[in-house]
């Protein structure tokens, strides 16, 4: 498994992990099981979090001149994210965020290697069950699906397309999607 | 092929490497070092100068030639020139060996990764049991950022021949290795 002490929490770097994932972004913390990402896209603005598994990590970059651009962006266009809050005792990172998302009703996405992506509002932890949500058209779904945290290969959270479909819900009056 | 490979570094044969995918591109060069996962060549170019020492992974081999006319031309250039290739034979920890030689001496090499095509220019800032930081550097040796990567992702190293440091060292490390 890859080490992920020593690498800079205060610089962006670049996480590669199994499945083709390549995200930019700062690290915010990470377990045994998971690793925490603020995700910063390539316009430097915040791009969501990202939940993945911490021994699908094999190569980690930083202070490359690419990644220096982007700090430089994300600084300049005053970008931040509202980090979830650390895990508590006996809490794993996976539970911790996705208590969070939950109480802060964000959308996210479900990505897993076998099957379509999951995207919508999570309505129970355990089960993890999610309302979906039809991101492309911002259209609410008319079902719930169940799925299994560990088949998971990463959970993208209020990205800028979770954060554009809930701006067109706001616009259409649906405050409860 | 193990046992072709075995022959061919004991008996300091010049050979071409066929990878796999890559039938028209191959390496010709002698075989300094090998075990299961890794083979080292003291790969040389066409005109019979020593290139490069390359450690690859032996599962990229499809082909070992030791015998075709291109390689009796290339015997022929190549003793023109002073050869000197590792003669590290057999050993078992060949990718952790040349890593360390790497990192003592403060070498620039090359290398490549599984999941990518681009070689990188690089030097070793720190090993740890399955991980290593490289500091990776533009042609003209400036710092450009750092890799922190499995080792497990190496796909090859490309070790220079011209340095005197990296050559000592290593020839002292297998002295007091033997």
């Amino acid at each position: 498994m890859l080490t992920l002490s020593g690498i800079p929490q205060n610089r962006i770097i670049t996480v590669y992990a199994e499945e083709e994932i390549e995200f930019q972004g700062y690290l915010l913390s990470w377990d045994a099981g998971h690793t925490l990402l603020a995700c910063v896209d390539r316009y430097g603005e915040n791009d969501g979090f990202l939940l993945l598994h911490t021994d699908s990590l094999y190569r980690i970059d930083y202070d490359s001149l690419y990644e220096q651009k982007l700090e430089t962006l994300y600084t300049e266009k005053k970008q931040s994210h509202d980090a979830p809050p650390l895990p508590g005792k006996n809490e794993t990172l996976l539970q911790s965020v996705l208590s969070w998302v939950q109480w802060t009703h964000k959308l996210a996405r479900f990505a897993f290697s076998d099957q379509e992506d999951l995207c919508g509002y999570i309505e129970t932890i355990d089960p993890l069950q999610i309302r979906q949500m039809d991101l492309f058209t911002c259209q609410p779904g008319h079902s719930s699906a169940c799925v299994i945290p560990e088949n998971v290969d990463f959970i993208w959270i209020d990205n800028r397309q979770a954060r554009d479909a809930e701006l067109i819900f706001q616009a259409r009056g649906e405050t409860d999607v | 092929m193990y046992e072709q490979i075995q022959q061919a570094c004991q008996m300091q044969t010049l050979v071409s490497l066929h990878q796999i995918g890559h039938t028209d591109d191959f390496f010709v060069g002698l075989i300094e070092g090998y075990n299961r996962h890794n083979i080292l060549l003291y790969s040389l170019d066409p005109s019979g100068r020593a290139e490069a020492h390359i450690l690859f992974p032996l599962c990229d081999l499809a082909e070992i030639v030791c015998q075709n006319p291109y390689l009796d031309k290339l015997r022929l250039l190549s003793s023109r020139y002073p050869q000197a290739p590792y003669l590290l034979g057999q050993k078992e920890n060949l990718l952790e060996f040349l890593l360390q030689a790497l990192h003592q001496t403060g070498v620039q090499f090359e290398v490549t990764f599984l999941n990518g095509t681009d070689r990188l220019l690089a030097r070793v800032l720190e090993i740890r049991d399955e991980d290593l930081d490289l500091s990776i550097e533009t042609d003209a040796g400036n710092a450009s950022g750092i890799v922190r990567i499995l080792k497990s992702q190496l796909h090859a190293l490309l070790l220079p021949v011209n340095s005197p440091d990296l050559s000592a060292h290593i020839q002292r490390q297998e002295g007091s290795d033997v």
